[in-house]
């Protein structure tokens, strides 16, 4: 094998450094020299061949520095042979200049699996897979180290056994003096396991990631069911307190309040809980739907009434036609609703006005709730129906990001949609769609 | 008589509110209360307490912003107490200097009992 150094400085160079014990320097190849290498080269036994045929004054030492010079180059050349056919890590041949496989190595035959017998002289295409070659990758890579000098690729190739394995490929285009195409310099290295390593990385990582935010969200979770736990307990103290104060007796009225007080955040306890069991739910494909005939109008008036005791400072604007009916799972919706709603008066302007609209569009009954707070930023719309994600006002953290996640489940269960509207004059608007055949409430 | 020493509970959840404010007062405290960090602070310059219960989490203005502005008003202020979920109170607390911490949830005897730590000695009860 042959390095194909058309640059006369540099092989007067590598004269000039015969005998040494190694050599380093860069070597430059290419249709015109344009690439180069720095190399390093061990144990270097190349003689100056060209100073030892042109020292004229003694015809006999001419004839032995000349047979040495033969003897020095033949066992370079051995060696060189040596170091190339025995590296064992990368596939090292050459490929002639109509694409076939010219020369081979140890390394070769270990990567892609074929004896130098079974592979010379066949196609170096044999490497790729169909696809590749029917996408006519081979030549393709062949045109452009013939352009470019050199081309590097990374794929999968094809072993002699019809396995696949990563390759990282270098082709180096080899040309003569007078700059005619010789043929192709190839090295492969196979990083399979390499390959294999970092999608284990990149597996772990994401498992680490979801684990980490398994972890907030159960320190949120934790955090939200405090509250109310809290609540009662405190509730529950007073009143046993005060009782115990008054010698075993207490004021009916505050008995009623502490009671009422206990009733209402064992009620929260029990939806934060039942948010949680809907997340498993969702997560193990199990969320059921369990759709009968229901007229939305009335769905609307009783769960607004609801959210009107609970938010008493703000109003609620209700546009709905008398009846509206629709197939869906009546609870499932008023938990949809009531989210909606709570939502709305959370993050609305304190103490301002909730719009809720019912109306038929198309073959939609369409369901809107419309706040007039601060919007939700640009940067976090698209996180909205995230599991986890929480409204804008972070440190005031109430929920557990699950309200807008479950409720488009819910929503998508029946056929329906759920999506996110941001109106010019502010808030942000909320819309349910959900299928509605008009024939079929027609008949109702 | 001693003048009753006051609290104020900062606690934006009204059970929990109701709840310190109403056996605080049952122990002989003045208490005043806010639901949220923007009037706590009101509450706090306007009629100031000898110690403040403060909720992190609060509409409005939270606890953090509300020891901000706090530390900037006259001397003398009060004490302030962080009430929050257990995982956190003690890393809120120190988070914003505060005096001490009540960690959610919590039996009001340890309420009760905190308070007294953290009144002045020559501050007496109303009772």
């Amino acid at each position: 094998m042959r390095l194909p150094l058309r640059d006369v400085s540099v092989r007067s160079r590598l004269g000039a450094r015969a005998g040494a014990a190694s050599w380093s320097g860069p070597i430059r190849g290419g249709a015109d020299a344009e690439w180069s290498r720095f190399c390093y080269c061990p144990a270097l036994t190349l003689i100056d061949v060209t100073r030892g045929a042109t020292t004229p004054d003694d015809p006999r030492r001419e004839t032995g520095a000349l047979n040495r010079a033969h003897t020095a180059l033949r066992e370079s050349e051995e060696l060189f042979h040596l170091l190339v056919e025995r590296v064992q890590d990368y596939a090292i041949f050459l490929i002639d200049a109509d694409g076939r496989v010219a020369t081979w190595n140890l390394g070769a035959e270990r990567i892609k699996g074929y004896a130098a017998s079974e592979i010379v002289g066949r196609p170096y295409a044999t490497f790729f897979t169909p696809e590749d070659r029917e996408a006519g990758k081979p030549d393709r890579l062949l045109r452009r180290a013939r352009q470019e000098g050199r081309v590097e690729d990374e794929g999968w190739r094809v072993r002699s056994d019809g396995s696949l394995f990563w390759a990282d490929a270098v082709l180096t285009g080899l040309f003569d003096d007078e700059g005619r195409l010789r043929g192709y310099a190839k090295v492969t290295r196979d990083m399979t396991e390499r390959r294999r390593l970092e999608a284990e990385l990149a597996a772990r990582q994401a498992a680490e990631i979801a684990v980490q935010l398994r972890d907030e969200f159960l320190s949120v979770a934790a955090h939200e069911l405090k509250t109310p736990v809290t609540g009662v307990r405190a509730m529950a103290e007073l009143a046993l307190r005060r009782i115990t104060r008054a010698g075993g007796t207490m004021d009916p009225e505050q008995v009623r309040v502490a009671l009422e007080r206990i009733v209402g955040q064992s009620t929260r306890l029990g939806r934060l809980i039942e948010r949680l069991l809907d997340l498993s739910r969702i997560q193990a494909g199990q969320l059921q739907v369990e759709p009968g005939r229901i007229d939305l109008a009335r769905l609307v008036e009783d769960t607004v009434a609801t959210a009107a005791v609970a938010w008493p400072e703000h109003s609620f604007e209700v546009h709905a036609p008398e009846a509206l009916w629709v197939e869906g799972d009546a609870l499932r919706l008023e938990q949809v609703l009531a989210n909606l709603l709570d939502n709305a008066a959370k993050y609305g302007a304190p103490g301002g006005t909730v719009g809720v609209e019912l109306a038929v569009v198309g073959d939609e009954a369409r369901l809107a709730v419309r706040d007039r707070g601060e919007g939700v930023p640009e940067a976090e719309r698209t996180r909205l129906f995230d599991p986890f994600f929480q409204g804008h006002n972070a440190s005031h953290q109430s929920g557990m990001g699950l309200g807008l996640y479950v409720s488009k489940q819910i929503v998508e269960l029946h056929g329906g949609r759920l999506w996110a509207e941001f109106p010019e004059d502010g808030g942000t608007r909320m819309v349910v769609g959900l299928p509605y055949a008009s024939v079929g409430s027609a008949a109702a | 008589m001693t003048a009753p020493a006051r609290v104020l509970v900062v606690e934006d959840d009204t059970t929990i509110r109701e709840a310190l404010v109403g056996c605080l007062e049952d122990e002989g405290f003045a208490v005043t209360a806010a639901s949220d960090g923007r009037t706590g602070l009101e509450r706090a310059t306007a009629d100031p307490p000898d110690l403040i219960l403060l909720d992190m989490r609060l509409p409005v203005l939270d606890g953090w912003g509300f020891a901000r502005e706090y530390h900037k008003t006259a001397e003398p202020r009060a004490r302030v107490v962080v009430v929050s979920a257990a995982t956190d109170a003690a890393r809120y607390a120190r988070e914003i200097a505060a005096d001490g911490w009540l960690a959610k949830p919590f039996a009001l005897d340890q309420a009760v009992a905190t308070v007294r730590r953290f009144i002045p000695a020559d501050t007496g009860r109303g009772d």
